[in-house]
Order: structure tokens, then C-alpha cells, then sequence
């Protein structure tokens, strides 16, 4: 595959890819679930096999992952007749394929304790900006930021780091060649309070700054024995930033804190041949990957129970944000920190729900991270809250991107959505509105879905063959919801005629600013949309794939406005809910 | 698939190990088959708790390479406030000029003209968090208590762990909570209603200074009013308001005047176990302790927790297991169970997701 092997050369990290022939195994250990897929070539090609879901053993009273993934193992040993475990409970790898086992095995993960970190820099806006945003890309907690603007007296800063017990310290900042010296009498600091700490209680420290300083801190990290890494400067000139080796750094980090921190993890690592990935990575590389498959910007939000990942492959460039501390279940509780409350009671459409029952609602979401909404006005609540932490967490992550977060979203022709809330919806359409709400896209953008839950999985996997990747995606690996047309503005009324290629009768079709509307096409069939509108500016026309909603055409403007009145307001949402479909999903 | 999300104990008698994680530097204060009783230190850590640096070069006017023979204190020596750090004789030894301790502690090192020094080291002591038999000492990580009791693992709770006697106030489960029922009994004792937690009724738990509080349910909003309650507070059913569980209601008003252990553990996002009650049963014939890894499938006959409104909370049993997913009434369709639950009629069973289940020990 010319094309993968031009991204993983072109990507900012360090692939490599090693042709692996043969059944691939993928995990993804997840706060909630833990799932596995089998690929395998059938009539020539690589397809989904089997598929293994499994709820996760992270936590008490099993603290263990293993059990999990085990269990996920056995339901696709069950259903494929293939043996994957030995006797002595270790995956069954025969890199030449057969009857039992894998020829290649590869395993993301999300669940267990966030990594702890200390991020050292120098101006807020510049190095320890870069350097939060490259901590972004791991699920991680940052315990405290030492700038060149903190306040605190060095004794002070000394007490923190000692009494802290991060698990990392991610030090950034001066430009590639840049002045070292104020770096130098700021990173003192540092090295007196890991003199003071004993050796085993020392964290590893990633350097990610000027480049001029590394032989010195390799030296000091030497001399005082701390465990060091040294990435490439985040912030090589002022105007230059880089992640992608801090990026790949903190991920081999990760896996290796989260193979002490997390029982199960060091046995599932020695599996692999790179370790356990951060599933976030995985889910950013399946991002990238479809921006070059289907060359156009692509947008991907996982929603996920103590992290939302947004990950974006725009105008060629790769970007990955985390959000550790905003889910929709164990971290739900911190969502309201972040939320009013009042934004998620605009979304629904039951009455008498006050902020307060907002709260109480995510709190139980924290406490009962794996539940599901049972009630009519349990799932209004889940689809507000996701609706506002996808919004939250896209507007956030826009500050990463070079187009910046004002104005409305920048195009992207697909918008890939992942995690059980988003994908596992009573009826298709309540995915698509809760994710046109969210992010508001303009343009034609198609949805797609990852049911499985396996985007990150086959993201790390597809180093291992880049083919097997393809051929899977091709045979359907995601559940496309279809191409939606947004126009921007106020002026959003559209009318048209929609054209089967097949031959089939031509609709034609008014939509009313305001209103949103599927238009009949087959899944997978081919059309010739035409449009017109004041926004338009003209006839358009444009050939589209019918999804699982057909073609939908979303009239509402951008931003979308709600009428004055809570009882309009109400009317409009479920005229919108309605248009899209309650029937549930087949 | 047949395996639930999480897994609880409501149990009148059953054993358990407890895993006590100690602090780098610790000292362990037991031996192997101890008897412990519950709040009893297991171990003590002692931590410095401040450095300070002192800059002698500058404070003594020369450079820092003419420091060492200036020095009162070296490294490795103890320090009090007032006592002299280094020291410069003046002209013809007058008008010495001296750098005194700004803390107690000692001196950690001296580099570069100038000296830090530790603080006073601070205990922390490592408590246990049931009574029982310890069985396992490993001074490097942790210490095991096993014992035997009655056991109710909560929904939520915060405020760490304290140990008293319990006073059931309620005589059923309700929705309506009465204050000013406080009296000098309920002093130093954890005190149980079955009903939700108001804030008229925290407030006299707080003033009568009661030792623990569980309530049945309690509203978020008053989540940031538990600041001013020096005791751990937990729940039964979760957020919002909600008559506790028949069953816990009537476990806890069983052992109404028993000492009991309320451990709410740390107030973190990570929780390796859950909040919980536990009642020591020292009487009782000791039983065997089960391997709480052990994963079971769901099946019928099984006692559960329901997590779905509007029985969350509740205990009941499993009658069946289809085997096709159902529509719940929100539309989600999910695997499940059918479950027959406290107070509603028998043969009366109520299909309950998978995902919202919690299976009991």
C-alpha cells in the first residue's frame, strides 16, 4: 500500500511497519469495556472476523485487566474455533499463522489510573502552552505548572515536587539554540528536589526543550540518577511547534507507568511488540489514516467514560487533544466544573428538570460509570451532557489547530464518532443530531460510526500491516450514517432534486430554514444532489453515497438558534428529533 | 455475554482481606497474626516537612567557593531555629557577622554557597481500616487484615474512615427526613437514616458532633456543605433522593448499637476499592475468604443490585436470563436480566440491563 506507507514515512512519529501476514489481533481496554477484534484474510482480503466485548476489570473488585481481556478472548475463541490462549494464560503468537493463535497482536488502553505529571517550562503562552498540548495527547492528570511567572519561592516549589509523587516530569521550554542560561537557573529547582528524594522515588523526566541544554541534563541526569528522556524541543523557534516527538515519548512512557500502575497491563504488554498504546494514539493514527484515504479533513471524537479524545487530521496535519477530566461516566461529575448545568438543560425536552437534577444525574453517572439510560428522560440527560462535552472539548482543541477556535468549525468531509454513547444510540438519527448539535459542521460532511468501538485498535494495528488496515475499512469496518448538507448563515432555506445514479426516480425537495431533513437513498447508493439557496449563491451539484439516514440536508443555520420560550424551544427540538427518525435502529 | 459491570457486597456475614498500601519509609507497628482493632496504627511514615535554602554566600558577603571554612553546621546536623548556620569573623574579630537556622530540622547539603535544610520530619500514621488478624507484613509496600463481619459496600461516600457505634434513627425507609431528632446519645456514635440527607439534618449531625452519617441518598447540590463536616459521610442509593434499600436498612437496624467501621477512603477520581460499612462479627465462626477475583456469570437465583431508574438501589434477584437483548423504556435495547425486586409483588419480575446491575456477594 504506496499510500500508507507515504503516511507513516510522512506522519511526525516514527512508524514502523513490519508486514505481518497472517490473523491480527487487536485489544482496546477501555474505563468501561474491554473489546477485541480478529482480522483475518478471507477470499483474499483482510475482514473483520470476530469480534469480543467484554466489561472491564480495571477496577475494584478485580483490579485486574487480564480478566477482561481474557473474557473478550474467549468470546472470539468461541466463535472462530480458534485457540488465542496457552495453557499457561499467555496469548498464542505463531508469526507464520495456523490453527491457533495470532501472527500479530496489538493492544490500546484507556482504563486504569492517569498518569501523574509535573510540567516545568518557561513562558505560559509558549513552551509550557506547547508543552500542555503534547501532555494533552496521553491520559493524564497535571498535578502543578512551574513557569517563569510562579510566584512561589524555590523552598515552596522544592515541597511540591517532593511531596507530589508524580509519575512524570515533563520539562519544556527556550527556543532551539536560544539563550539556556535562565533554563538552566530554572531547572535548579529541580534537580535539588530530586537530590533530595530517594532514588527509587524519583519520576523520569521527558526533555522537551532546547535542544542546547540535552548533553547538560543528561549529564546532571547522571550524576544525581534520575531516570531522563529527551524528545525534540515542542517549541524549536517561536513560531515552530512540534509535539509529535513528545508525543511518542510520552506514550512509551505511559506504557511503561501504566504496566506498574495497572495490574494486567505488564503481562498484555510483553504480548505486543511496542508495548500498550494510549488509546487515544491509536484513535488520532485511524484519524490520519482516513484523512489520506479519503483525502479531506477529518474529524474524530471519542467520547469516552474519563477521557474525551479529539483528534483531527486537518489540511494534512495530524493533531490529538485529551480530556482527562471530562466523560460521561467516571469523570461526569467533573463535567458540571466545566458546564453549567443550564447549557445541558437547553437540550432537553422533558419539563421540570432543574440544574440540580442535572447534577444529581452525573454525579450517579460518576458513581455508576457503566450504566445506561433506562428512562426517557435519563437518555435526554446522557444526549445533553454528550452533546456539551463534545462541543466543550471540539472548541477546546481548536486552540491546538492551526485555524484557531473562532468562527465556525473548518470543513471536514468526514467526522468520525467513537465511544458506546455516541455509537450505541436507541435510533441512528439521535447520533447524527447529537452530533450535528455538537459540532455544527458546515459543508458536506458524512458521519460515520465506529460501532465496535475498534478505531483505536486498528490504529495501532495498522503499522503491523498496513493492507489488513484498508481491506477492513473497505469491507466495513465503520457504519456510515450518511453525507449531511450545512449551510452556514441565516439564510438556510434549500431546495433541489436528488438523482439515483441507478436510475431510480428523482426526488425533488424544499427544506425551511430551521428545519432538518432526510432525503431517501439507499446505503451505499450513489446520487447526483442538486442544490440551491440563498446562502448557495447558485445552482450546486455534487454526486453523494447514501448512508444509513440517506442524505440529509440540515437547513438550521449556523450557529443553530433556538426560538424564544421554553415551550418553542421544546416544539423545535422534537420537530428536529422527529424528522430524523424515533423508530429505533434495526 | 453474561458478566456485569461491577460487583458489591450487602452480606451479613462474610470474610475479606483488607490491603493497608503504606507510604515510602514506613514502619511497620505490627506483627504477623495480630490482633488489630479498627483505627489501630499499622505502620508510621515520617516525612520532612519543609526544605529551606539558605543563601551563606551572599548573607556572609563572600563567594561561594569561600564558604566551607565559614561553616557552624554541616551536612547531617541537627539544627534549631536561632542556632548559627556559618559564621565571618569581622576586622580584627569584631562585628561577627553570622547566618542563623530560620526552622528546626538539619542540614541536608551544602553546594554553591548555599545550604538546605530540612524541617522538622512529620509523623503519618498508617491506620487500620478494619479490626481482624493481620496475615501479611511486607514493610517495603503494604500490610493485610483479614476479618470477618457484616458488610455493605456504598454507593458514594467521602471523609475517610472512622469507627464508632451505630445509631439507626429511622424505624423503615422514607423519603421525608426529620431534624431535631439529634440527642446526646447520638454524640460520637454513626448514625443511619433511611432517607435522604437534607441540610437541616447535616447541620445538627455537625453541631451534635455525630462520629459518622449514612444516609440513604443525598441531593449534589449539597455536595460543597459536606466541607464543614469533620466525619465521613456516605450513601446507600446514590445522588438525588431515594429511600434506602429495604434490605441494608434492615441489615444496619439489625446491628443497631454494634460498633461498626464507616471507611470512606481518600476522596479521589481512582478508587482500587469502594466505600463501605463494615460491621465485625468477632463472635462468628470464621469462614473462608473468597477470592473477590473470581468472575461469575449472571444466572438465576443471584442477588443484585438495580442501578435503573426507578428502582435504583434496590436488591433483588435474578429470575431469568433471556437470551436476546430487550428494549428498555428509553429505547436503548441492551442485554439483561429479569430481576424480582424488594417491596413489589412477587412473580412480578422487571427486565434490568446488564450495564446496570451490580451483582451481589
Amino acid at each position: 500500500m504506496t499510500l500508507l506507507r507515504e503516511i507513516f514515512d510522512e506522519a511526525q512519529e516514527q512508524v514502523r511497519t513490519s508486514e505481518v501476514s497472517g490473523p491480527i489481533l487487536a485489544v482496546d481496554i477501555g474505563s468501561v469495556n474491554t473489546r477485541a477484534v480478529l482480522l483475518d484474510v478471507v477470499e483474499g482480503g483482510y475482514r473483520f472476523v470476530s469480534h469480543g466485548v467484554s466489561p472491564s476489570t480495571a477496577r475494584a473488585p478485580w483490579n485486574d485487566v487480564l480478566i477482561g481481556v481474557y473474557d473478550a478472548l474467549s468470546q472470539i475463541a468461541a466463535a472462530t474455533g480458534r485457540d488465542l490462549i496457552d495453557e499457561n494464560g499467555d496469548l498464542i503468537l505463531s508469526p507464520r499463522g495456523g490453527p491457533a493463535g495470532v501472527a500479530g497482536f496489538v493492544a490500546t488502553a484507556s482504563a486504569g489510573q492517569p498518569i501523574r505529571a509535573i510540567l516545568f517550562g518557561l513562558m505560559p503562552d509558549v513552551s509550557l502552552g506547547s508543552g500542555r498540548r503534547a501532555a494533552d495527547s496521553i491520559y493524564l492528570s497535571l498535578l502543578d505548572t512551574f513557569g517563569l511567572d510562579d510566584r512561589r519561592t524555590t523552598e515552596e516549589r522544592i515541597n511540591v515536587l517532593l511531596n507530589a509523587q508524580a509519575d512524570l516530569v515533563l520539562v519544556v521550554g527556550g527556543t532551539d539554540g536560544g539563550a539556556t542560561e535562565v533554563m538552566r537557573e530554572h531547572l535548579d529547582t529541580l534537580f535539588v528536589a530530586y537530590a533530595l528524594m530517594k532514588r527509587h522515588a524519583r519520576p523520569p523526566v521527558l526533555f522537551a526543550g532546547n535542544a542546547a541544554l540535552a548533553d547538560e541534563i543528561r549529564e546532571r541526569a547522571e550524576e544525581i540518577d534520575f531516570p531522563l528522556l529527551v524528545a525534540d524541543n515542542v517549541r524549536p523557534s517561536l513560531g515552530t511547534e512540534y509535539l509529535a516527538g513528545a508525543q511518542e515519548q510520552l506514550a512509551s512512557l505511559y506504557n511503561e507507568k501504566k504496566a506498574q500502575n495497572t495490574p494486567g497491563i505488564a503481562e498484555i504488554s510483553r504480548w505486543t511488540k511496542d508495548g500498550v498504546q494510549p488509546t487515544a494514539h491509536g484513535f488520532a493514527r485511524m484519524v490520519h489514516l482516513l484523512g489520506a484515504l479519503r483525502k479531506h479533513n477529518v474529524l474524530g471524537v471519542d467520547l469516552g467514560s474519563m477521557a474525551t479524545a479529539v483528534a483531527a487530521s486537518l489540511d494534512g496535519r495530524s493533531y490529538l487533544n485529551v480530556f482527562g477530566q471530562l466523560g460521561i461516566g467516571h469523570a461526569a461529575h467533573q463535567v458540571a466544573r466545566q458546564i453549567p448545568p443550564a447549557y445541558i438543560r437547553r437540550w432537553l425536552t422533558v419539563e421540570g428538570v432543574e440544574d440540580a437534577d442535572v447534577l444529581d444525574y452525573l454525579w450517579n453517572r460518576s458513581v455508576f460509570p457503566h450504566t445506561i439510560p433506562a428512562q426517557p428522560a435519563e437518555l435526554e440527560m446522557e444526549y445533553a451532557a454528550a452533546r456539551e462535552i463534545v462541543r466543550y472539548a471540539v472548541h477546546s482543541a481548536r486552540t491546538s489547530w492551526q485555524t484557531g477556535n473562532t468562527g465556525p468549525l473548518p470543513p471536514f468531509g468526514t467526522i468520525l464518532l467513537s465511544g458506546t454513547t455516541l455509537t450505541h444510540t436507541p435510533t441512528d438519527g439521535l447520533s447524527l443530531l447529537v452530533a450535528l448539535d455538537a459540532l455544527l459542521p458546515v459543508g458536506v460532511t458524512n458521519v460515520l460510526l465506529d460501532p465496535y468501538g475498534l478505531s483505536a485498535a486498528l490504529g495501532a494495528a495498522a503499522p503491523l500491516n498496513p493492507q489488513a488496515l484498508v481491506q477492513s475499512l473497505a469491507a466495513g469496518a465503520f457504519y456510515d450514517l450518511g453525507p449531511v448538507v450545512s449551510v452556514p448563515g441565516r439564510d438556510t432555506a434549500l431546495r433541489g432534486s436528488l438523482k439515483p445514479k441507478d436510475g431510480g426516480k428523482t426526488m425533488t425537495f424544499k427544506v425551511a430554514a430551521g428545519e432538518i431533513r432526510p432525503l431517501p437513498l439507499a446505503y451505499g447508493q450513489k446520487a447526483e444532489l442538486t442544490l440551491e439557496g440563498g446562502a448557495l449563491g447558485g445552482r450546486r451539484k455534487l454526486t453523494v453515497t447514501g448512508g444509513a439516514l440517506g442524505v440529509v440536508i440540515d437547513a438550521r443555520g449556523r450557529p443553530v438558534r433556538f426560538p424564544r420560550g421554553d415551550d418553542a424551544r421544546r416544539k423545535r427540538l422534537l420537530a428536529w428529533r422527529q424528522a430524523l427518525g424515533e423508530g429505533v435502529r434495526s | 455475554m453474561t458478566h456485569v459491570y461491577a460487583r458489591a457486597r450487602i452480606t451479613p456475614s462474610t470474610s475479606f482481606r483488607r490491603v493497608h498500601w503504606l507510604p515510602r519509609g514506613s514502619t511497620p507497628r505490627v506483627l504477623e497474626n495480630q490482633i488489630v482493632k479498627a483505627a489501630d496504627p499499622l505502620a508510621i511514615a515520617e516525612v520532612a516537612s519543609e526544605h529551606r535554602i539558605v543563601d551563606i554566600a551572599a548573607a556572609l558577603g563572600v563567594a561561594p567557593e569561600q564558604v566551607e571554612p565559614l561553616l557552624v553546621k554541616r551536612p547531617g546536623e541537627r539544627i534549631m531555629v536561632g542556632d548559627v548556620l556559618a559564621q565571618k569573623p569581622g576586622f580584627l574579630g569584631f562585628r561577627m557577622r553570622q547566618v542563623e537556622s530560620p526552622i528546626d530540622g538539619r542540614v541536608i547539603v551544602v553546594e554553591d554557597g548555599k545550604m538546605l535544610l530540612e524541617g522538622k520530619r512529620i509523623r503519618t500514621v498508617v491506620e487500620a481500616t478494619v479490626p481482624g488478624r493481620v496475615i501479611s507484613v511486607d514493610p517495603e509496600s503494604r500490610i493485610v487484615v483479614e476479618t470477618t463481619g457484616a458488610a455493605v459496600d456504598l454507593a458514594w461516600g467521602q471523609g475517610g474512615l472512622s469507627w464508632g457505634t451505630l445509631k439507626v434513627m429511622d424505624s423503615a425507609p422514607g423519603l421525608e427526613t426529620e431534624a431535631g431528632r439529634f440527642n446526646i446519645d447520638h454524640r460520637g456514635a454513626i448514625v443511619v437514616i433511611g432517607s435522604p440527607l437534607t441540610e437541616e439534618f447535616l447541620r445538627g449531625a455537625i453541631e451534635i458532633r455525630v462520629k459518622g452519617l449514612i444516609a440513604a441518598s443525598l441531593p449534589a447540590s449539597l455536595l460543597p456543605l459536606l466541607n464543614d463536616a469533620e466525619f465521613p459521610v456516605g450513601v446507600t442509593q446514590g445522588f438525588g433522593r431515594m429511600a434506602m434499600s429495604r434490605t441494608i436498612f434492615d441489615l444496619l437496624s439489625q446491628h443497631n448499637g454494634r460498633e461498626v467501621v464507616l471507611d470512606t477512603g481518600e476522596s479521589s477520581d481512582w478508587r482500587d476499592r469502594r466505600p463501605e460499612i463494615i460491621i465485625p462479627l468477632a463472635s462468628q465462626r470464621r469462614e473462608s475468604v473468597r477470592d473477590v477475583r473470581e468472575r461469575r456469570p449472571l444466572a438465576a437465583g443471584q442477588r443484585v443490585r438495580v442501578l435503573q431508574a426507578p428502582h435504583t438501589g434496590k436488591i433483588g434477584t435474578v429470575t431469568s436470563v433471556p437470551p436476546e437483548p430487550r428494549r428498555l423504556p428509553s429505547g436503548v435495547w441492551a442485554p439483561g436480566a429479569v430481576v424480582e425486586i424488594e417491596d413489589m409483588e412477587p412473580g412480578k419480575g422487571v427486565f434490568v440491563a446488564f450495564a446496570n446491575l451490580e451483582q451481589l456477594d
